[in-house]
């Protein structure tokens, strides 16, 4: 017993340590956005002196946040269900159908994971001025639709064709078409790499910051990231309520990591190493 | 009665996302790559230059600066990030209590988008209220404290500490599954021929998730050489052009400049050093380990 105390003790002083590290920043502005600036200047505190929502009320009667925080959700929500369906059907297609141009298909899409969206900023942006949809949220939807699918079609054909063919056989056997074969038999078998392939869109959506930068030039369909950006602008001056738009934007993701945690954590790992 | 041999139908089946995949993401790649050659300004007629734009490219300083910053940004985070999480993955992969919790609290700045991060730090970084000049100042080091980001010989760095701290905990759950997934027989068999921590790391831990290392190594300067939102945040590339990176710069001359020809050259080349940086390593790395 008393030989494993040692690395027993340095060990939970790793795992405290980079629990701590890994939660002070956001801790931290938690408290401060109930701080006024003044007390933020003046003092370091690990509570705040009282539950103050001064902050939160200015910001939002003062600045667009409400509308910032509704265009993520609004462009965020139809981007999720787009490629949903798109890669769905797609990878439907792609893995359970044989055809002479499904593997060459498939990678030449697979192939996009290797193009960062970076390079193509210029021409996007001029080929939605050409399409009209330039600063419009069809515009964007559209556009991250396209950049999810790599990797959305990837991980998703990757789930089906664990399905045995058996299973798919016996389906047509019952006079199964493609569509109630998609229905009934791929879609619910595979319903976990669907869950993965939105929550990955959601994160990379909502937290998205240059596409929202570079193709909505307008402030009525700006999202929230970009919102949050310009607040850096306008209230330099006041940390209490800077603060407060940052707690007001992760709000949504901590939500959804408080109840999809496990799915999260090991959907996005299992996604980098299939990468 | 149906066959899983191809019918027109399923054509229909990946119709809607194909067009949208080319029209939105394969054609304005093929049309940086054509325009790279030419001198569009993004509105008037424009003339075949050929290789001109790539040289002019080449011979700016500021760009070739730029790509210095890059790899330099990508070493930094292959020790932090991955080394970092390496070490902790390392420590934390016996059965612990609370090393559940440590994973998901390593894991929240991950999830967190860069403005809201950009945002956190720009009040840590504050020159008077900062925790970070708090934090120096309570330990005797005031000396050090400074304004972070308006000090060219420091914002560069300030900025890439962000995504480096976010990252740590992307990489550590990985290596984590990694080790794993390490059978227990091989650290058995390590202890019978006397291994001490260290060469029990060297000699079983590393070759056996070496190809997971190899993959954070890939994806690690891959983050490095395109996620540039935090300098567009923190300081557009300044002071100056003392923390200018390459995608900064493209940003600059497509929509300040009205440079589409330039730019898509100043793309393709980050596009190409990308390709052979991370497929260098994959290849390198790769090998390393596989006489065992």
């Amino acid at each position: 017993m008393a030989k494993l105390t040692f690395p027993k003790i340095g060990r939970m002083l790793v795992l405290l340590t980079a629990s701590v590290a890994s939660m002070l920043p956001i801790y931290w502005t938690l408290v401060n956005s109930f701080r006024s600036n003044t007390q933020i200047m003046n003092s370091f505190r690990l509570f705040p002196e009282n539950l103050d929502f001064k902050n939160y009320a200015s910001i939002f009667a003062v600045s667009s946040l409400p509308t910032y925080f509704l265009n993520s959700c609004i462009t965020t929500g139809s981007a999720m269900i787009l490629v949903g369906a798109l890669a769905l059907t797609c990878s439907f297609a792609l893995s359970t159908y044989k055809f002479k141009f499904a593997k060459l298909i498939h990678l030449i899409i697979v192939a996009g994971i290797f193009i960062p969206s970076t390079t193509t900023m210029g021409m996007t942006y001029k080929l939605l001025q050409t399409l009209n949809l330039l600063g419009s949220r069809p515009g964007i939807i559209l556009l991250y639709t396209s950049g999810r699918m790599a990797l959305s079609i990837f991980l998703l054909t990757a789930y089906m064709k664990s399905i045995p063919d058996a299973i798919k056989e016996a389906a047509l056997m019952d006079g199964c078409g493609p569509w109630r074969m998609l229905v009934s038999i791929v879609a619910p078998l595979s319903r976990n790499g669907l869950l993965v392939v939105m929550i990955l869109t959601f994160i990379g959506v909502w937290n998205d910051y240059i596409w929202s930068m570079i193709l909505l030039p307008s402030s009525s369909k700006r999202t929230l990231t970009v919102g949050l950006a310009f607040f850096r602008g306008e209230f330099f001056t006041d940390n209490g309520q800077l603060s407060a738009c940052v707690i007001v934007g992760l709000v949504p993701i901590l939500i959804g990591y408080l109840f999809l945690q496990d799915k999260i954590i090991n959907g996005i790992a299992s996604s980098a190493v299939k990468g | 009665m149906g066959s899983l041999k191809f019918q027109k139908r399923v054509v229909l089946f990946m119709l809607p996302c194909l067009a949208v995949y080319f029209v939105f993401f394969i054609f304005p790649f093929l049309q940086t790559a054509a325009y790279s050659l030419t001198d569009w300004d993004g509105l008037t007629s424009f003339s075949f230059v050929g290789l001109s734009n790539f040289s002019k490219v080449f011979s700016d300083v500021i760009y070739r600066q730029a790509i210095g910053r890059i790899f330099i940004w990508a070493l930094l985070s292959i020790l932090l990030k991955v080394g970092t999480a390496l070490l902790l993955a390392y420590v934390l992969r016996k059965p612990a209590r609370g090393a559940g919790f440590t994973k998901a609290a390593l894991f929240l700045p991950y999830i967190i988008s860069s403005s809201a991060m950009c945002l956190i730090f720009t009040v840590m970084y504050d020159g008077d209220a900062g925790l970070v000049n708090s934090f120096l100042r309570a330990i005797g080091l005031g000396s050090l404290a400074r304004y972070w980001l308006s000090d060219s010989s420091t914002a560069f760095f300030a900025v890439i500490m962000i995504p480096i701290y976010q990252a740590v905990g992307y990489f550590f759950v990985i290596l984590y599954a990694g080790m794993k997934d390490i059978p227990e027989d091989l650290f058995e068999a390590g202890k019978i021929d006397g291994t001490n921590p260290l060469s029990e790391f060297a000699r079983i831990t590393l070759p056996s998730i070496w190809p997971t290392l190899v993959v954070c190594i890939t994806l690690a300067i891959n983050g490095a050489f395109q996620d540039f939102d935090y300098i567009f945040i923190m300081t557009y590339g300044g002071p100056g052009h003392a923390s200018e990176v390459p995608a900064t710069y493209m940003y600059k001359e497509f929509f300040d400049h009205h440079a589409f020809g330039y730019g898509s050259a100043a793309a393709v080349i980050l596009f190409a050093i990308t390709l052979i940086s991370t497929s260098i390593t994959r290849k390198g790395l790769g090998a390393a380990f596989r006489t065992e």
